[in-house]
Parts: structure tokens; sequence; C-alpha cells
């Protein structure tokens, strides 16, 4: 019996007593314990100026959360980031409506996609800080480049793998052509559409991390990179701990989200299974 | 049996990882057998790139193999140093004092010069410190002495030191002249020759250093408590190459800016080095590098620091930041 509930690639044979037969509510929590513990004894071995412990950890960021020196950064970052993927969703969405419109759009997408995509983010960032100046703005379309481009790709997949069936009853029962965009074929894409917003936002959580590591501004504006910059400076090992504790904690809460809204749209309606 | 085997991997492997010692090569007495150096580009660290150039600790100490390594600001050589990977590093007072109160078990070993700070404009209009506020300044880092001495300067003309903080942004010297100079920021903080490559280029000084904080001590050369310990005697020596070095720049100002032009690559001119460390203050006429190894303002730096809260503690006499070499310089 344990055999058919196990998840390993290759059958494992059912242990009589042993690690499997313990219930998941109980294996997980003392493989954490173990994990922290060893994460523990490693920092206090390591010194404080170099790693921090657990709790020292815990204590920064319930510290940094309540008053606000940790949470004002957060909030600053992640609303730079929303702006950032929504303009780079906007943008995609226009490009590669452009690109299902005709033939030279599609060109155009192919090239800049090819040109631009691999381009890392961070790599942007002294041209965008040229062209824009040190603000926002340059930090904006350093996550919109780092954002378009998955998401071009996806909705481009996504509309010419649509059910050629539905399109052409689109066009018999005399859609226009932007309309048969809008109809048939953004429905029919939101699959690759909402994987793509997902790629994205990945891309652009990290980039903006590493650009405002760059970047460097101090005070009021500052995000998470100057929060953990800032905290380097002043050796203040504890502080940047809670804020890569805070950062994998919001890695969880929108792959959680992510999930949640996958599960509500595209298997509920059967175009993805769960 | 199988995991039996596994886990017995595993323990050797974490009993291995627990127990194996950072890698040292101390000798109890003598000179170390592998020296980092680390410093950070600026006129000011011109002794060390002599030591560089002239390899006068190769010559004294042929054992020694020593490594020169140049650094973007205070914070990677701070790390290096914590580490272990760098053992002599050049910093300015700020990030000295931000590790000393933090528990680097660090000292000054030798202070290589005071300095007159600048801040630096580009824009007319920026004139006074209260024409700041709200506007975009450029300091090395968060901790470092042009940051403290900019705070010094909110303090008296604005009444609170954090009144240009949300107008700070971190670059390094190069990256701020050049940020300065595009017009991308509006005042750049910072040190020798920036500060006068900038005043070639159209800034003007809106302040100094030296007029809100007398003299003071501008870079410093520290090095760990254990490492002091196991090389004094060529602690002591590295002290008195400074002060040879010193004597250089003072006696010898064209055979330096030869050297340091070299070190350079030929750009600057030896011309223009020569002019630059004999600068001088274009008003008081004092010049804005002084090469001494006697520390000035350590004191009264660390007491504003602590006041700001940027130090968590504050030292009870100057001489618990230095070495013993350093003690009879009569700093403070």
């Amino acid at each position: 019996m344990e055999a058919s509930t196990s998840t390993a690639a290759i059958p494992r044979r059912p242990a009589a007593f042993g690690w499997a037969r313990l219930p998941a509510l109980v294996r997980y929590p003392i493989v954490g314990a173990v994990l922290v513990a060893a994460w523990h004894f490693y920092a206090v071995r390591k010194g404080p100026l170099v790693m921090a412990t657990p709790w020292q950890t815990l204590e920064a960021f319930w510290e940094g959360w309540r008053n606000g020196s940790l949470s004002d950064p957060t909030w600053a970052t992640l609303r730079l980031l929303v702006e950032g993927v929504g303009i780079g969703a906007g943008v995609a969405l226009i490009l590669t409506a452009f690109a299902t419109l005709s033939k030279f759009g599609e060109d155009v997408l192919l090239f800049l996609t090819a040109v631009l995509n691999p381009l890392p983010g961070v790599a942007v960032l002294p041209i965008a800080m040229l062209l824009f100046g040190l603000n926002e703005t340059a930090l904006r379309f350093v996550i919109a480049n780092a954002t378009i481009w998955p998401i071009a790709i996806a909705l481009n997949t996504g509309f010419t793998t649509t059910n050629p069936t539905l399109v052409a009853v689109g066009r018999n029962i005399g859609l226009t052509r932007v309309r048969v965009i809008s109809d048939v074929l953004a429905p029919a894409a939101l699959p690759h559409a909402i994987s793509g917003l997902k790629t994205a936002w990945a891309f652009g959580w990290r980039t903006i991390i590493a650009a405002e590591l760059v970047f460097g501004v101090a005070g009021s504006s500052g995000g998470l990179g100057n929060y953990i910059n800032n905290a380097r400076q002043y050796l203040l090992t504890p502080q940047v701990f809670a804020a890569l504790l805070t950062i994998a904690i919001i890695g969880v809460l929108f792959e959680t989200l992510f999930g949640q809204l996958e599960r509500r749209t595209i298997i509920r309606w059967g175009m993805k299974s769960s | 049996m199988k995991t039996r085997l596994v886990l017995a991997v595993l323990a050797a492997f974490m009993v291995a990882a627990f127990t194996s010692a950072a890698p040292a090569s101390r000798s109890q007495a003598g000179p170390p057998s592998k020296l980092t150096i680390a410093y950070q580009p600026g006129l000011g660290y011109a002794p060390l790139i002599l030591m560089k150039q002239l390899r006068t600790i190769e010559k004294r100490y042929p054992g020694t193999t020593v490594e020169w390594k140049v650094l973007a600001s205070g914070t990677p050589i701070t790390q290096g140093i914590i580490t272990g990977d760098i053992q002599i590093g050049a910093v300015g007072t700020g990030p000295m004092l931000v590790g000393w109160a933090r528990g680097v078990q660090w000292k000054i070993i030798a202070p290589l010069n005071l300095g007159d700070l600048w801040l630096m404009a580009k824009n007319a209009n920026i004139r006074t410190i209260a024409d700041l506020r709200g506007k975009r300044i450029a300091t090395p880092t968060n901790t470092s002495i042009q940051a403290v001495m900019l705070r010094k300067m909110a303090q008296v003309k604005l009444g609170d030191y954090r009144a240009l903080d949300p107008g700070l942004v971190a670059l390094d010297h190069p990256d701020g002249m050049q940020a300065l100079l595009t017009d991308q920021i509006d005042a750049h903080f910072t040190s020798p020759p920036f500060q006068f490559q900038e005043r070639a280029r159209g800034a003007h000084i809106v302040g100094k250093s030296y007029a809100y904080f007398g003299a003071h001590s501008f870079l410093v050369t520290v090095m760990q408590q254990k490492f002091y310990d196991d090389h004094t005697a060529f602690a002591r020596f590295f002290y008195n190459q400074v002060v040879a070095m010193h004597n250089q720049i003072k006696n010898n100002p064209t055979r330096v800016a030869r050297i340091l032009s070299a070190d350079a690559g030929g750009q600057p001119t030896w011309r223009q080095f020569k002019q630059w460390l004999t600068a001088k203050d274009p008003t008081t006429k004092r010049p804005a590098l002084t090469w001494t190894t006697r520390p000035l303002g350590l004191m009264r730096t660390a007491a504003f620091m602590n006041k700001t809260a940027q130090l968590s503690k504050a030292p009870s006499s100057w001489r618990d930041l230095v070495f013993p070499p350093v003690y009879p310089t009569r700093g403070s």
C-alpha cells in the first residue's frame, strides 16, 4: 500500500517500519526542525557577522515588520513590481495583437523577442539609468523589459495554437479580426497567459531585487534590495536574513495565489488538468 | 542496509563539515606567508600604491606573497576581512568605526591621511545646504565618512541630521562623478581626486568637511587583532613603511607622481597627479590632503555617529581604536 501512495520515480519497496510509515504531518515538521537546527549550529560556528541564527532572523523579521523598517520597503518593491508587470503585460498584449493581425507585426515581435529576451534585467539597468535618470522610472523600465517577452511569447503561442475550428467559427459568424482576437483567441490562450504571467512575475521579482541592490537608493523611497544593501553596510546580518525570509515568504504567497487563480479559472473550465 | 549506509555517509559528511577549520596560514612569529591588501580607487591610497609599485614589502620579506586588490567601497573590504580573505584593508574612518562597534575585532594599524572632503554640485541653483533638501545626493555608502559629514552638515544647517537622508544615493566615486556630470544626481560628496576633477569640469563646492568637523582623518588601514597578535613585528614594519611613504610624498612629489601615473596606466599624467598631491583649498589655501599617520577627529566622529544612531557604542579613548605603533602620534 505504501507503493501506491509513494511519489517516487522508481518504485520503492514498501517499508515495514521506518521513516516512510510516518504520516506527512509528522515527517515535515521533523525535517524542518532538523534543517533549522543545522542552520542554527552552522550560524553559531560562523559567527554573528557572517550568518544570523534562525532566532535572530525571526527577531529581526518581527521587529522590521512591527516598526515598518522592513514592511515599508517590501510594499515599495511590490508596488514597483505590480506597476512593472502591468506595463509589461499591456505592451505584450499590444505587440501580440499586432503580431496576430499582420505579418510585419509578427516579424517585429520575433526580432524583438530574439534580441531582448535573453538580456537579464540587471544588464539593462545602466542603460535605463542613463535614459531615465536615477529614479523609479528606470526600475519600471527594467522590470517591464523582464516581463514583456515571457508574456508575449506565451500569448503568441496561445494564439497560434488555438483550435482552428473555433477561429473558423468566429470568422464564419462575421466577427471582425479584432473581435476574433478578443472573443476567440484571448479566452483560448488563457492557460498560456497565466503561465506566461507566472514566469513574468518570477523574472520581474528577481530583477527588481537585483536592480535595487545595484541602484542603492537610501532613504524613504528605497525598496527591499536597498534594505538589504543598507543592512550589509551596517553589518546587520540578522536584518539581511530577515529580508531574505520576507522574499521567500512572498515567493510562496504568490505561488499560492497563482495556484488559486488557476484552480478557479482554467482548471475549473477544464483547460488544464489539475 | 542501503539506508544505513547512506545515513552513515551523511553523518560522516556533516561531522567533517562541522570540524573543518578555516584555512589559516599563521606563523607564530615572523611575517605571514601570504598577504592580501585591499584598497579603493582614489588619491588618498597613494602610500599603498607606492608600496605596491616599489615592492617594499617583498624586498624586506622575500618569503611573503603579497596580493593587492582594488575594491569598489569599504563594504566588500569589510566583508573580506571578516571572512579572512583580506588581511589589511584601507577604508574610511566611517566604515572602520561601524565595523569596530559591530564587533569586528579590528583596529587601525596606520592612518593614511587627513582629508578635506567636498560636497560638489553642478547646478548653479544649488549653493547652500538648504538648497539640497529633497535633492539626490551621492555618497560612497551610507556608512562612509562622507555620509557622516553630510549628516553633520544637515544637523548644523537644517537642525535635523536626517533632513537630507531621503535623497541619499550610494554610488562609488567614479560612478558618482559621472552621474553628477551628466546631471543624474544633484550633488556628490566625494574625495580627492574626484572632487578636483569635478571642479575642473564645472562643478562648485557646496560644503567642505573641514569647515564642519575641523581637520579630521580620512583614510586608515585596518587589520584584525588576531593578525596583529600573530605578526606584531610585521605590523610595526607596515606602519613604518606608511611613514616612509608619507615622507616620499612630502619630499619627492615628482617621483611619487610618476609612480602613481604609471600605476594608473599613464592616464592621468604625472603632472596632473603632482598637482593633485599638492592641491589646496581654493579659499583657505590649506592642503586638501595631509599625509600623516596621526589620526585626528576619531573621537569626534565616533561621538557624532553614536548620537545619530549609526554606532551602537562609542570608544572611551582614541587608543581603543588603534594599535600600539600609532600611540606615540598623540591622535584624537
